[in-house]
This record gives C-alpha cells, sequence and structure tokens, in this order.
C-alpha cells in the first residue's frame, strides 16, 4: 500500500484534480469531514497536513509520497528525499515586494524584510551582495510594510491582488514556485512499481490538463 | 526543586536503557567477524581540527560542527567521522602495504532542532586499505554479506551504485552542478526539461530521460547495457554485473544508476544496504581512492559504516510488525 500526504488546502484540492483525471478514487477525500487520514478503493492512504509537516513524515517515512509547495521545500533544510515530479499546479512566484519608492530609495541602514521564508530571503539578499534584517511574519505578510515594520516583504505572489489592493507592488521576481511530488528514498527502493505507476498517471493527467 | 537538572541539552540523545543488550550483542557479533577477518580495531580521537575537515570535505556543511576554541585560539571540532583518522594513520606511518582497520564509536553531528533526529550517531566500520580493484569489492562486500544475518532483519537489499557512471556522465553531460542536482532528486520533469532545453545527442537524452526509473533489480540493468553505446558508461555498468555475479548477489538486491556519491572523494563502487523498517540507509560505503591523496599518499581504500542506531530500531519496528 502506498501512503501520501497531502499539504491540506488549495494543494489538497488541485491534487484531487489531477488524482480524478487520473481515474482514482476520490470520493473518499471529497467526503471527509474532520479526519486526518483516510483510505482511497485504489489501496492508497492519505494523510492531509500542513507543508511543513509533510516533509517531516515522508523525513521519518511515516508515508512513501510527499505532495508539497516547492516554496516549502526550498525553505526546508531537509533535503534527502527524491523530488521525482513537478505537478505543475498551486503555480506562483516569489518575489520581493513594496511601496514603488523602494525602487530608488536609499537606505543608509540595513533593509528591513518581513517573510514567512528566513532561508530564502537570506540567500536572496545574500546574492545581492546585501546585509538585511528579518522580521518572520505568520500570517499576512503585507502588514509589514502596510504598518510601518519593514521596508518590503518577501514572500510568494499568486495574482497580486492582496498586493495591489495594499498598494504595494512586485519589486523584482526570485523564482517560481508550484506543487511538487516527493518520495522517501527507502520507501523507492521497496515500493518502485506502486510509486512509479502512480508517478506515470500524474504525470499524464497533468499533461492533459 | 532545581528543574533545570532535570533537562539535557537538544542534542543530546538522553540515556539508552532499553535496548542496550541488543546494541551490545549486534555490536559484539560484529567485532567478532571483523577480528576473524583480521581487522584490527581503532580508537581514534574525540577531537580535531575544523580546518582538517574542512580541506579534505570542501562541501562540508561546517554547522552540522560541534566546535569550540582551544587554548591556542584554534577551532576544535568533536569526531565527525571515523575515515579521516584511519587514513591519517596509515599515511603517517608510513604503512605501505595492505592494512585493515575496525572501528565502533560516536561520531557527532548537529542535526536540525526539533525533528526527532539525532546529533549522536553511535557507528561501526571498517576501512581495507591498499587492495586495489575489484578484489577490494570482493573482500569488503563479502564481509558486508556475512554481517548481515547478524540483525536478524529480512527483506535487507543491498544497492550498488557507481562514481564512476556518474563521473562520465557529468563528463557526456556537463553543466555538472545542475545535472547532479537533478539525477540526486531523481528529478523526472527536470531531467526532461534538461535535456529539451540542451544540446544532447539523442541517444544520450534518452537514457538520462529515464535514469530516475533505473533503481532496479539485475534485469533491469541487463537490459539498459543493450541499449548504451559509451565504452566508460558500458565499463562501469559492467563492473556492478561482474561484481553482483562474483558475490552471488540476489535478486532483490538493487542498482541504483543514478547515484550521486555523497563524498566528492568516492571513486568506484558504492554500496548501501536498506531495511523496509527504517527511513534511511542502515549501512553505506564504497571506494574511496582520492581520498588518500589529500595526506599525499596514492592508496586505494574502501570502507563501509554501519549506523548502527538505525539498525537497532529497524529491529525494534520489525520485531513489533512481526509480534
Amino acid at each position: 500500500m502506498v501512503k501520501i500526504a497531502i499539504t491540506k488546502g488549495r494543494i489538497e484540492k488541485q491534487v484531487c484534480e489531477l488524482l480524478k483525471k487520473a481515474n482514482y478514487d476520490i470520493e473518499p477525500i471529497i467526503n471527509k469531514k474532520r479526519e486526518l487520514k483516510i483510505k482511497t478503493k485504489d489501496g492508497i492512504e492519505m494523510i492531509f497536513a500542513k507543508a511543513n509537516d509533510v516533509i517531516t513524515f515522508v523525513e521519518h517515512r511515516i508515508v512513501d509520497i510527499g505532495i508539497v509547495g516547492s516554496d516549502t521545500l526550498m525553505e526546508n533544510e531537509y533535503k534527502d528525499y527524491y523530488e521525482m515530479l513537478d505537478l505543475e499546479i498551486g503555480k506562483c512566484t516569489f518575489a520581493i515586494c513594496s511601496y514603488p519608492e523602494y525602487k530608488n530609495k536609499k537606505f543608509n541602514r540595513r533593509k528591513i524584510i518581513a517573510t514567512k521564508y528566513p532561508n530564502i530571503a537570506k540567500t536572496y539578499f545574500k546574492n545581492k551582495k546585501q546585509d538585511v534584517e528579518i522580521i518572520k511574519l505568520e500570517g499576512s505578510v503585507e502588514l509589514g510594510p502596510v504598518v510601518g515594520l519593514t521596508d518590503a516583504i518577501i514572500d510568494i505572489v499568486e495574482t497580486g491582488s492582496t498586493i495591489r489592493a495594499n498598494g504595494l507592488e512586485i519589486i523584482e521576481n526570485i523564482c517560481d514556485v508550484s506543487t511538487k511530488l516527493i518520495v522517501n528514498k527507502v520507501s523507492l527502493k521497496y515500493k518502485k512499481e506502486e510509486i512509479l505507476k502512480l508517478i506515470d498517471s500524474l504525470e499524464r493527467s497533468k499533461i492533459d490538463n | 526543586m532545581e528543574t533545570f537538572k532535570f533537562a539535557i541539552p537538544e542534542e543530546s540523545n538522553g540515556i539508552i536503557i532499553e535496548n542496550v543488550s541488543k546494541l551490545r550483542e549486534i555490536e559484539g557479533k560484529l567485532r567478532e567477524l571483523l577480528y576473524k577477518e583480521n581487522y584490527a580495531e581503532t580508537i581514534v580521537p574525540t577531537f580535531e581540527y575544523v580546518e582538517l575537515y574542512k580541506s579534505i570535505y570542501k562541501n562540508i556543511d561546517e554547522s552540522t560542527l560541534f566546535k569550540y576554541v582551544s587554548k591556542d585560539g584554534k577551532d576544535i571540532a568533536l569526531r565527525w567521522d571515523f575515515t579521516i583518522p584511519i587514513a591519517r594513520h596509515y599515511v603517517s606511518q608510513q604503512i605501505n602495504k595492505i592494512a585493515r582497520y575496525c572501528y565502533f564509536g560516536k561520531i557527532y553531528r548537529k542535526e536540525r532542532q526539533h525533528k526527532g533526529k539525532s546529533s549522536e550517531i553511535y557507528q561501526a566500520g571498517f576501512e581495507l586499505i591498499g587492495k586495489k580493484g575489484i578484489e577490494g569489492e570482493i573482500e569488503s562486500l563479502s564481509i558486508m554479506q556475512k554481517s548481515l544475518p547478524i540483525f536478524g532483519l529480512k527483506d535487507l537489499k543491498i544497492e550498488l551504485g557507481s562514481a564512476s557512471l556518474y563521473k562520465r556522465l557529468c563528463e557526456l553531460v556537463g553543466d555538472k552542478e545542475t545535472f547532479s542536482n537533478l539525477i540526486l532528486q531523481k528529478n523526472i520533469s527536470g531531467l526532461k526539461n534538461f535535456v529539451e532545453e540542451r544540446n544532447i545527442e539523442q541517444k544520450l537524452g534518452e537514457f538520462i530521460v529515464k535514469l530516475p526509473r533505473l533503481n532496479g533489480d539485475i534485469d533491469m540493468l541487463i537490459q539498459i547495457m543493450s541499449t548504451i553505446h559509451d565504452k566508460e558508461l558500458l565499463d562501469s555498468m559492467n563492473e556492478l554485473k561482474t561484481l553482483y555475479e562474483k558475490m552471488n548477489m540476489k535478486n532483490q538486491d538493487l542498482f541504483d544508476l543514478a547515484f550521486v556519491p555523497n563524498m566528492e572523494y568516492y571513486t568506484g563502487i558504492v554500496f548501501k544496504v536498506y531495511s523496509q523498517y527504517s527511513s534511511e540507509a542502515i549501512i553505506s560505503g564504497g571506494r574511496y581512492d582520492a581520498l588518500y591523496g589529500s595526506f599525499g599518499k596514492e592508496t586505494p581504500a574502501i570502507g563501509m559504516a554501519y549506523y548502527l542506531d538505525n539498525i537497532l530500531k529497524a529491529i525494534e519496528r520489525a520485531g513489533e510488525k512481526n509480534g
């Protein structure tokens, strides 16, 4: 039996679409209420978790497969898994955003940046040969500049409507983000056929998308 | 009562009581086997210069080292591995002939916090120094095969990979860094794009795209060999096949043609052993003819490390599952 951990919420819904197209049984996912763990008719066991926890479950081989955004994978220090497939769903962009005047503003101090992704933010500014102060916010990162706590934010941008609604704009795109399928290394040794079968089906329905 | 007395540092493993007798039993049997094969047990230093690790392991993640500053101002680290002190001993003592060493003890590598990972890693292992070519592989693999029944774990899989195959692929493809990352991840989507974006010869391109799937049994290896024309790639694969045959390996054992060595010094065959009851490999090793060169003396060597914590955990889990 293959065990999968899926990131709850938006990714879960989009993965459902892909699985449905690939003729997998998704009724138990749609009909679930508060259960965190379900089984489908195809003999797949699924758990639903927050993105970072999906990685932890793959790491400890509680599940064989994890479905999680590349934003979380990039931020996480643990890399000892196979990142086998780009599902090309949940696409968005990492970007630095601020008020339009940020671009030409002269700072005679360290810039202050709000983000949910301190590692990614650190790497971005290191590559720019800049040293900044990072303040971690847990939600609505846009509040950073809006309330005057930080000069800019680094966050994922999907449509950009929240950014615009708050008078901010994208200063620079950093990289693309999408949903990935990751596999525990030992799992691939023991369940190769099952895992590749799922990957092949998802890849086909992804192309039809 | 001072409550701090009951807390231990995050990096600490805590006291182990439950499985100590099992651990000692395994360790004892391993030691007995290695002594019988003429491997001399070594006790290596606990403290080493950080500089030493950095000069030999160019990509070492320094944040994994437990460090302090010595009284003469040098950075010192807790033992990070056993391979380096044994290599240094061999070269500095000018041993110049085949030597066999084994070791049992802890290495210390700082892990990320609150992830259920241990920073004290209990290892056993052995190093075969000065034995060239397939004779070396055969000796070390046969010891490993003899040791496996000690653990009483069913369904173990030995996996063979080849650092020379990996190096040849990098040569043929170019852009080593991007390519290495993609095959390390067995990234099906990424390798497809990689081949499409570059001017790679068609047959080679097809092979590269298939690489993530080429983690299988002997039939897979033989089948893929019939499609390969590059002599060096074929030589590396032949080396794997010969070893498989000579070692009487089993159908369940694996080849990983997309193997990427985690240490730059690996040059030839690499091995891992997996248990379905462990989330990571339980044994790992390979030929590393390039390491001794950094001590100024080219010497062929093969080594293998047993992750005794992983093995113990696997035995425990297997016991729970099979009642």
